[in-house]
């Protein structure tokens, strides 16, 4: 997220369609696609954003935020990003770090084995309701990622721009997705993917 | 209305009365003191129920904790424990229940309920947990779903309504206690009251009976206690009650009736008794009067009769003994006549040879037979005397009978006055009664006289008979003598003698003989008869002096009394 590239081109629903290419290297300046990012592996994503603790995290959390104001809900992003930035107490980080929703996202992204660099979840408000690692933002309404996906619905997903890590090497690629209950949109998820070791594990037919 | 009723049936109704004042109390107080015993047993119970539950509440929350402490250490210890314990929870949960369901239905549905909030959250629940604790997949949302707090929230329920339950429990406990309360201040009160009404119903009673019963009954004891005493004229009361008192005192007025007519009756009688007594009075003065006069002259009457009698009883004695003398005579004569007619015998033998004796014997015999007519005559005087003697003797001994019997009457006469006059009579009744044995026996000595008298009559008649054919006889001798000398002039002297001699013989021994020794006797019977009224009148004198005196004696007292 915090690499921000100029989207090319929107890709849609069915996004599958086009044959992964493979990237003849990892540079920077070679841009993995996002296409890498199939259906097979959009609805693993799906089913693992399924879970109970998933969708009952976000159901208490709505239950919570549903007459939140968006003073109150930036006086939360704010308070958010002083804790990030602080090395002292981090209250609120370690909070929501530490609820039993991130620590199955957490665990969830242990599992992908750096598949997944980071899986959060957000409430019908756009705060986070849990996350792998501490992300830059609490509130993401402003974003795209999900302003793209709760607004649309059912179904909804976005696949974000790929972006460069530089400091790891690696493109990583944002997918997003509305999250229902039973067909009752409740928030959406957001997984960001190692297109880079996606790349690697498509190119060695995994 | 209460006079309508009998002394048993008040009293029976005042007891009954009395009888359903305690029952009522009784029956109230047993009430009670039973509606207390079973709000303090219930209380009791209650108590163990709620100590039971409080205790069980500390055993479930000992409980929740394991589950709580495993989800959140994910000691496997915790969690053992709460599995091995839950079973034995949930069936101490059901044996509570169902122990204190039927005890207590009140509590029924909250204990049910309590029961099945607790397994709502310890076994659906916290068991589900506890199962998705132990699978990869699930023990994030297990934990998610103990951040979410349901599990939080079964539990506070749980507690909530075994707190209520608790708060329901000690309400009826409460309210146990309130019925126990409230059931000692009514088994006070209707102590108190029951005191109090017993207390005024045995007073009300007890005045009621006093005014009804004992009251009455006290008036009726006074008014039957005088009218024992004699008073007739208290006034009656309480005879209108149709109790007993009323029949006693009823009873008492007809009592009281009874009385006054009786004291009417005695008044009556009394006057009565002092009028017959006056007359009384007046009838034995006469009759005192009339009796001195009647038996005095009487007693004098017989004084002068029995000196009469004794007078005749010596003339009878004196003809009698003359009599005796004479027939003495008579049979001397006879006697001498037998051994004449013997010697008649010898000179009859010598009477052929000796004719011319008896022509001297015939003229002794003329003149014997002259002796012999005069001899006859004066027996004939004589018999005649003494048959008039005998008449007098009659006159007077029936004249002695007729006084006997006056006497007799008098006396019975007397007797009766006597037994009329009482105590007073006794000494005359046993006068009248010797007066009356006297005129008895003197009836008797007359009577037996009056026997003698006839018998001695018939004698005399036999005599005079007698005599009379003796005269005859020597008439015919005297006769036959004259024409015996008339026609044996020469043998006068003996056939005289011979006629004389048989003719003597013949007559003493056929008439004379027999009836002179008759006259002899009867002259000696009558001589004794004469002797024994003599002495009779003798006694009859003395007693007609005795009488007199008592007579007189008996008047004066008479007149006195």
């Amino acid at each position: 997220m915090q690499l921000k590239f100029i989207a090319q081109s929107a890709i849609c629903l069915g996004l599958a369609v086009s044959a992964p290419f493979a990237l003849a290297q990892t540079s920077p300046d070679v841009t993995p696609s996002t296409d890498l990012i199939h259906e097979d592996l959009i609805e693993s994503a799906r089913e693992m954003l399924a879970n109970p603790v998933v969708i009952a995290a976000i159901r208490a959390r709505n239950a919570e935020t549903q007459t939140i104001s968006q003073a109150e809900i930036d006086a939360l992003d704010l308070q958010w990003r002083e804790e990030r930035d602080s090395s002292g107490a981090q209250p609120t980080i370690t909070a929501a770090l530490g609820s039993p929703a991130s620590t199955f996202l957490l665990r969830q992204q242990a599992a992908s084995k750096g598949l997944y660099s980071e899986i959060f979840i957000m409430d019908m408000k756009g705060l986070n309701v849990g996350q792998s690692s501490t992300t830059s933002d609490y509130w993401q309404g402003d974003e795209a990622k999900f302003q793209e996906t709760v607004p649309n619905g059912l179904n909804a997903i976005f696949i974000d721009e790929a972006e460069y890590n530089s400091d790891l090497g690696i493109w990583l690629a944002q997918l997003n997705f509305t999250l229902d209950d039973d067909g009752e949109v409740i928030g959406s998820g957001t997984i960001e993917i190692n297109l880079t070791e996606l790349q690697r594990r498509t190119d060695l037919g995994l | 209305m209460l006079n309508r009723l009998s002394i048993s049936q008040k009293t029976f109704g005042a007891f009954l009365t009395l009888a359903i004042v305690c029952l009522v109390v009784g029956g109230l107080t047993i009430f009670n003191v039973l509606g207390s015993q079973a709000a303090d047993r219930k209380n009791t119970e209650l108590n163990e129920l709620y100590q039971t539950i409080t205790d069980f509440q500390l055993d479930l929350a000992a409980h929740s904790k394991l589950g709580d402490s495993f989800m959140l250490s994910s000691n496997i210890r915790y969690k053992d424990s709460f599995r091995e314990q839950l079973p034995e929870i949930e069936s101490r949960f059901d044996a509570i229940t169902s122990e204190y369901s039927a005890r207590f239905p009140e509590i029924s549905a909250g204990l049910s309920t309590a029961r099945d909030l607790w397994l709502s959250y310890a076994r659906d629940w916290m068991g589900d947990q506890i199962n998705m604790m132990e699978r990869m997949d699930s023990i994030d949302f297990a934990r998610e779903r103990e951040s979410a707090g349901e599990g939080r929230r079964r539990l506070a329920e749980a507690d909530a309504q075994i707190k209520t339950l608790l708060d329901q429990i000690r309400g009826e406990v409460r309210l146990s206690e309130a019925k126990s309360g409230t059931a000692s201040q009514w088994i006070l009160i209707i102590a108190c009251i029951g005191c109090v009404v017993t207390l005024g119903a045995s007073l009300l009673m007890g005045c009621i009976y006093h005014a009804i019963v004992s009251q009455p009954l006290r008036r009726i004891s006074d008014v039957t206690l005088e009218l024992a005493s004699g008073k007739s004229d208290v006034t009656i009361p309480v005879h209108n009650a149709k109790d007993e008192i009323g029949d006693v005192s009823r009873a008492l007025t007809v009592f009281q009736d009874n009385m006054r007519r009786t004291a009417q009756l005695e008044a009556e009688q009394a006057e009565l008794k002092t009028r017959a007594e006056a007359e009384r009075r007046e009838t034995m003065k006469q009759l005192a009067q009339s009796f001195e006069e009647d038996v005095m002259s009487a007693i004098a009457d017989i004084s002068t009769s029995i000196e009469s009698l004794k007078a005749a009883s010596g003339n009878v004695m004196s003809a009698a003994d003359t009599a005796g003398q004479r027939a003495n005579e008579v049979s001397h004569s006879t006697s001498e006549t037998a051994s004449n007619v013997t010697a008649v015998a010898g000179a009859a033998e010598e009477m052929s040879a000796t004719i011319t004796e008896i022509s001297s014997q015939v003229a002794q015999v003329a003149s014997m037979a002259g002796e012999g007519e005069l001899a006859g005559d004066d027996v004939k005087l004589r018999v005649t005397e003494l048959a008039r003697a005998v008449t007098e003797i009659d006159s007077v001994v029936r004249l002695i009978a007729e006084i006997a019997e006056q006497t007799n009457l008098l006396a019975l006469n007397a007797t009766i006055e006597a037994a009329r006059a009482g105590d007073m009579g006794k000494g005359f009744a046993v006068v009248a009664s010797e007066v009356k044995d006297l005129a008895s026996q003197t009836a008797q000595a007359t009577s037996q006289v009056a026997k003698q008298i006839e018998a001695v009559r018939g004698s005399t008649s036999g005599v005079e008979k007698a005599s009379e054919t003796v005269s005859n006889v020597v008439t015919r001798l005297n006769d036959i003598s004259s024409s015996l000398a008339a026609a044996m002039g020469q043998q006068e002297s003996a056939t005289r003698e011979i006629a004389n001699n048989v003719e003597s013989a013949a007559s003493s021994a056929n008439s004379v003989s027999g009836s002179i020794s008759e006259v002899a006797e009867i002259a000696q019977t009558t001589g004794e008869a004469a002797a024994r009224i003599g002495s009779e009148a003798d006694a009859l004198i003395e007693r007609a002096r005795f009488v007199k005196s008592q007579s007189a004696d008996f008047v004066k007292r008479l007149l006195a009394g």
